[in-house]
């Protein structure tokens, strides 16, 4: 097995010679979207799958530093059937919380189901994400919001989540999919203006990562609010 | 004093000013759902009243939902609103003062609590949500689709394997399902009387021509293995067709009773597939006509966006008759005013729930001035093209040059 220190809290492991991702199992025996679960030296790993997950895609395609670590509290905004957030469950641990926001009765059932009914630390919010006032079970400063909603308005959306609920310096990881703010613009003029708008709200950018060939015309942008 | 009123998940807690505990109200245990949702209503519990009538030296209450404010000020409380930094604090310290008012026992208590309320919350809406009539129509229409589709995939099998024993046969029909009827009804060939064709309703010359037809059939001989194979096959078919009519019977009737509206302007199938393209009945009372109008037309809507050229004028919308059956010249206004009374239509069943009979004549009445007044096709215009057009476009590439590029006719623009 090998190691890359980068992220301490993700594992990189070698599996029929091809380099993969994965996390510590928080709940051993369990599969959230049916990714290989494997045993090494008495832990389990549950593969973390790129292709479906974009922060995963964007580790591998070298995010610096993970913002949250054991015991964080993260807000998940568009938690859909929990994919990503299954994996953020894990890196957290039994002391962390990660709030789910989602607001599709359809994949919020699967959330239900597949991830929260097993995770202690996963609490589900079948919310609006524009509508945070509604928020019910949102307890404590969040250290680290990540926002992946195809949304038009979704920098906004993020902008005023981090705004409510953000701790100072904490981080916000904005998953940004050009095709649903605008089909027409170039991807890189959609980019450009978003990142703009997250500068003028306050934030910091560290880190812009693009995300093909995993998922086109996305990017993840990590910055730190100030 | 003023004293704050802040409901949290398994209880009612009132707080001074400086967010010390003043007293208590511990929902049931089983009921904190509904409590919840009826504080968050406005409506007035008598635990709560209890609450509030235990407290003294408080006279003015500072209330974060806005409902309970409202409805308490009718009481007679005085009743402030709460500010956004206090209601920022409260959850920030949410945990301690459930541990602070008793209403958990220890941190960790309190968190599971929370954790607990919230499945139980998000169960209660999933369980609201799926019990949506619209839902079960979005499902018919597309299991009826489907029907359709499997039937026709199965349909054009028999004729295929029929077709080598019988090819003639399919000539003498025009709807698929007589066709399948006479296979499994007959078997081979020989089998096909010229009276049992008279019995099953055909005229007399039909059921001739297709007795003499099966006499000198181009196909070949069968064994009775594969006819019963085919035989199998065809009743499957029938089987399907009349499970179509069960469903298509089973929309009219269910769109009628929840959206009776939109079923009167376009009709059920129409209505039916409008609501599940969209997901829902109250997603489609939202959306502005134009948008109705363009339904279903999604790829074509974006191409006239990237590349500004012209729009569709309709979508799904086209299915109905009067834009279909119209000419061309007038399509475009019939598919905007049939999108305008869908709009509305669909606001009045999502929200009102009562049928305006006077929709549908009213669509009429602009249908028929339509027809009036645009009865002859308007003179061309020569339409200019954009600049920025005019340098994409190519001259067409001859066949020669096509050759040189190979089979496919030169590389993708």
């Amino acid at each position: 097995m090998e190691r890359e220190n980068r992220i301490d809290s993700v594992h990189w492991l070698i599996i029929n010679g091809e380099k993969r991702i994965a996390t510590v199992n928080l709940f051993p025996g369990v599969q959230v979207y049916n990714e290989k679960l494997i045993v090494k030296e008495d832990i389990e790993y549950r593969l973390w799958d790129p292709f479906r997950s974009k922060l995963a895609a964007s580790i591998i395609k070298g995010l610096k530093t993970l913002p949250f670590q054991e015991g964080s509290k993260v807000l998940y905004l568009g938690a859909s059937t929990g994919t990503t957030a299954s994996h953020i469950s894990d890196i957290l641990g039994e002391n962390g919380v990660i709030f789910c926001v989602e607001i599709s009765p359809r994949v919020a059932r699967d959330l239900l189901d597949k991830c929260v009914k097993y995770r202690k630390n996963m609490i589900p919010i079948i919310e609006d994400a524009r509508k945070y006032g509604n928020y019910y079970s949102l307890f404590g400063n969040i250290d680290v919001v990540y926002c992946d909603i195809a949304q038009p308005d979704q920098t906004d959306i993020a902008i005023s989540n981090c705004k409510h609920f953000l701790k100072k310096g904490g981080d916000l990881l904005l998953v940004i999919k050009s095709r649903s703010i605008n089909v027409i613009k170039k991807p890189s003029q959609v980019f450009k203006e978003e990142e703009k708008k997250l500068r003028r709200a306050g934030f910091k950018v560290k880190q812009i990562i693009p995300l093909d060939p995993f998922d086109k015309d996305h990017i993840l942008i990590h910055t730190m609010f100030v | 004093m003023k004293g704050i009123l802040y409901i949290c998940e398994v209880g009612s807690i009132v707080l001074d000013e400086n967010l010390e505990i003043v007293s208590t109200w511990k929902y049931p245990k089983s009921a904190q759902i509904d409590s919840y949702e009826k504080l968050k209503r406005g409506e007035l519990p008598s635990g709560l009243m209890d609450l509030l009538n235990s407290i003294k030296n408080i006279d003015a209450l500072i209330v974060v939902e806005s409902e309970l404010g409202r409805s308490l000020s009718k009481e007679g409380f005085q009743i402030e609103d709460a500010s956004n930094e206090l209601i920022d604090e409260l959850m920030f310290k949410k945990i301690s003062l459930m541990v602070k008012s008793g209403l958990a026992s220890s941190k960790d208590d309190a968190k599971d609590k929370i954790r607990n309320f919230a499945i139980a919350l998000s169960e209660f809406k999933l369980r609201k949500v799926s019990a949506k009539p619209d839902l079960h129509i979005i499902e018919a229409i597309q299991a009826l689709d489907e029907i359709d589709k499997t039937k026709n995939t199965l349909f054009s099998r028999v004729k295929e394997w029929y077709g080598l024993h019988f090819p003639e046969l399919i000539s003498f029909f025009e709807n698929s399902t007589a066709y399948v009827k006479v296979i499994s009804k007959f078997g081979g060939r020989e089998n096909i009387k010229k009276e049992e064709l008279v019995k099953l309703g055909f005229s007399i010359e039909k059921a001739e021509s297709i007795s003499i037809s099966a006499e000198i059939s181009k196909g070949g001989e069968i064994r009775k293995e594969e006819l019963k194979r085919i035989s199998d096959v065809a009743k499957e078919v029938i089987r399907l067709d009349s499970l179509k009519d069960k469903f298509t019977s089973y929309i009219e009737k269910n769109m009628g009773n929840v959206a009776p509206n939109i079923t009167a302007v376009v009709g059920a199938n129409i209505g039916a597939r409008l609501i599940a393209k969209i997901g829902g009945l109250k997603k489609l009372a939202m959306l502005p006509a134009s948008t109705i109008q363009v339904l279903g037309a999604e790829k074509a809507l974006f191409r006239a966006l990237r590349t500004n050229t012209r729009p569709p004028k309709h979508g799904i919308i086209f299915q109905h008759k009067a834009i279909h059956s119209a000419p061309k010249w007038q399509r475009g206004k019939i598919a905007r005013s049939i999108a305008t009374k869908i709009a509305i239509a669909a606001r009045i069943d999502a929200f009102r729930g009562r049928v305006d009979k006077g929709i549908e004549e009213r669509l009429q009445i602009r249908l028929d001035e339509i027809e009036r007044k645009y009865r002859e096709p308007p003179k061309k215009k020569v339409r200019e093209i954009p600049e920025q057009l005019k340098k994409k476009t190519r001259r067409k590439k001859t066949r020669k040059e096509k050759k040189r590029r190979g089979k496919k006719g030169g590389k993708r623009e």
